[in-house]
């Protein structure tokens, strides 16, 4: 120590070296009592939802280390009458700078508070789709199914519109399907509810909704709900849309491709169609694909 | 040893313990669920498969199986144990989840009637290996989903059967894969009751074999009172059906009390 005085020419006095020892005992003993308290807070909140947990272990941690942090420079000579002095100062400058981290800050306790949603739901923020991991102070952090860590500012997370697929047991499943024109609809009907009757994952309670959608381009499209218990979801609509195609092919219905049929502009008669030789097509000055007009088209 | 379902195979039940030679595969078949089991020196295997014959009557106990009987569809189940002891132990019970009963023609109940009907659940399977070790815990048949609540935010996911809902029981045709409950509806309100659906505890009962006629559940008792909307739902002790000596075989999935009320007489009935 002596060393390092004369070389800095410092005068450290023995009372000053037993405060900077104070205080850095304060601030480790802050440390381990925050650690230990987070520690207890998670024990004692057992039977508290995720969410609840974490922001509790959180502001009692905080606020042990405040704590000591806060006698630790006291110990270390720092006046904090100066620093209540320059408070309303301060203030303004700090809440000029933190503007967004406080509205952040405020929002994630508003999120906190409305509980709509939790640790662990599967949330859709404006396209993101992703397992909630944490509603933290300034922002809300989700891993998306490609396992992407996604970071969404809570004041965005309070304005913008979310969808929470956790929240409730069951949901449903709209197949749209269409069937060609020449179907009988009473039968088609009665094979799309035989599909969503047989299938087990299939809740008969709601019951399976069919909807006639309307004349289509080229089928008559029907919709089909079902409801599955919200974890088989995905299972039932992979499984559904597989019945519905067996089951239209066992049946013979046709599920049809888009059609475009083309007229003549008298209607009635048909394309003429000619076989041309390849030899005359290569030697024929006409554009390469450009069909070869039959002279009775002509006339 | 194949049994024709009649009194023979109720005379006989499927449950039971057996002890297998190692390496060995053996076959059981319970109305429409088939099972395959190998003991090996540190491994239990089962192969187990439902078909969609509800009305499935066959009973098979413990044969002798080749490995290319066993069908390709069949799940796998592998149980890894330190030292397993050969023994296999079958066990009915009942389902996990409630049932929702939805007879086949609504039943109605005149003002005043006290009326006894008897519904059928399929059983689910427990296997055990000796010492008490869990193999597997199956429905003998894959039943359909169902809500029951009366909106798509409150309610319960249960499972779903149609049942004739008969009132005689010597009409009840006796599975080896379903219980029997016997429900005891009182109308005690001045409007006709139309039973469309109702709701069987079965996670709350305890499961009964009886030596004459299979298995039973604790009788279920649903009052509705003269207001028309507040009434009591119980369960019985025991089947509560003369001539039925009843033994219990399985505990109840959920434990309740043997008398409380089941929930809103409404809500039992869907109404």
């Amino acid at each position: 120590m002596g060393w390092l005085t004369s070389t800095l020419h410092l005068q450290v006095t023995p009372a000053q070296v037993a405060a900077a020892v104070r205080a850095g005992v304060y601030v480790v003993l802050g440390i381990g009592l925050a650690r230990l308290t987070a520690v207890t807070v998670t024990r004692a909140t057992r039977h508290m939802g995720a969410q609840e947990r974490v922001l509790l272990r959180r502001l009692a941690s905080y606020a042990v280390l405040a704590l000591f942090l806060a006698s630790a420079l006291r110990e270390a000579g720092f006046r904090f009458d100066v620093l209540l002095g320059a408070a309303g100062i301060l203030t303004v400058a700090v809440g000029f700078a933190s503007q967004t981290s406080a509205s952040n800050m405020i929002s994630g306790l508003f999120l906190m508070l409305e509980r709509s949603i939790a640790i662990g739901d599967v949330i859709n923020v404006s396209g993101t789709v992703g397992e909630v991991l944490s509603v933290d102070l300034l922002s809300t952090r989700l891993r998306t199914f490609d396992n992407l860590m996604v970071r969404i500012p809570n004041q965005t997370m309070v304005t913008t519109l979310i969808t929470n697929y956790n929240r409730l047991p069951i949901r449903r499943f709209d197949l749209q399907v269409g069937v060609a024109y020449k179907e009988d609809l009473a039968k088609v009907e009665q094979a799309l509810l035989d599909i969503a009757d047989r299938d087990p994952l299939c809740l008969e309670d709601p019951a399976p909704l069919l909807i006639a959608m309307g004349f289509g381009a080229s089928s008559i499209n029907y919709q089909l709900s079902v409801w599955a218990k919200r974890e088989n979801w995905l299972e039932l609509r992979n499984r559904i849309t597989r019945e519905v195609k067996a089951g239209f092919d066992e049946l013979g219905i046709e599920l049809p491709f888009p059609h475009v049929s083309l007229y003549t502009g008298s209607v009635t008669e048909p394309f003429p169609v000619m076989v041309m030789n390849p030899a005359a097509v290569t030697g024929a000055s006409a554009p390469s694909g450009a069909a070869a007009t039959p002279p009775e088209a002509e006339a | 040893m194949s049994v024709g379902m009649s009194e023979a195979a109720l005379d006989s039940p499927w449950w039971g313990e057996m002890e297998l030679t190692p390496g060995e595969l053996r076959h059981w078949h319970v109305g429409p669920y088939r099972l395959w089991v190998r003991a090996m020196a540190l491994e239990w295997r089962l192969w187990s498969l439902s078909s969609v014959d509800a009305m499935g009557e066959e009973v098979v106990l413990g044969a002798e199986a080749q490995d290319a009987e066993v069908p390709a569809e069949a799940a796998l189940t592998r149980v890894g144990l330190s030292s397993a002891r050969p023994v296999l132990e079958l066990r009915p019970a009942l389902a996990d989840r409630d049932v929702v009963v939805r007879p086949d023609t609504p039943v109605a109940v005149p003002a005043g009637v006290r009326l006894e009907l008897y519904v059928t659940t399929p059983v689910w399977i427990v296997a055990r290996a000796g010492g008490n070790v869990p193999l597997l815990d199956e429905p003998s048949l894959r039943l359909s989903d169902t809500w029951f609540g009366p909106n798509t935010l409150e309610g319960e996911l249960a499972y779903a059967i149609r049942t004739a809902a008969r009132l005689e029981l010597e009409e009840l045709p006796r599975r080896p894969h379903r219980a029997i409950t016997k429900v005891v509806v009182v109308n005690g309100a001045r409007e006709t009751l139309v039973l469309e659906k109702l709701k069987v505890p079965v996670a709350g009962l305890v499961l009964y074999t009886s030596q004459r006629s299979g298995l039973w559940t604790d009788q279920v008792t649903l009052e509705r009172k003269q207001g028309g909307g507040v009434a009591e739902a119980s369960v019985g002790a025991g089947p509560n059906v003369p001539g039925v000596d009843a033994e219990r075989i399985a505990e109840p999935r959920v434990t309740t009390p043997s008398r409380f009320s089941l929930n809103a007489f409404g809500r039992l009935l869907g109404v």
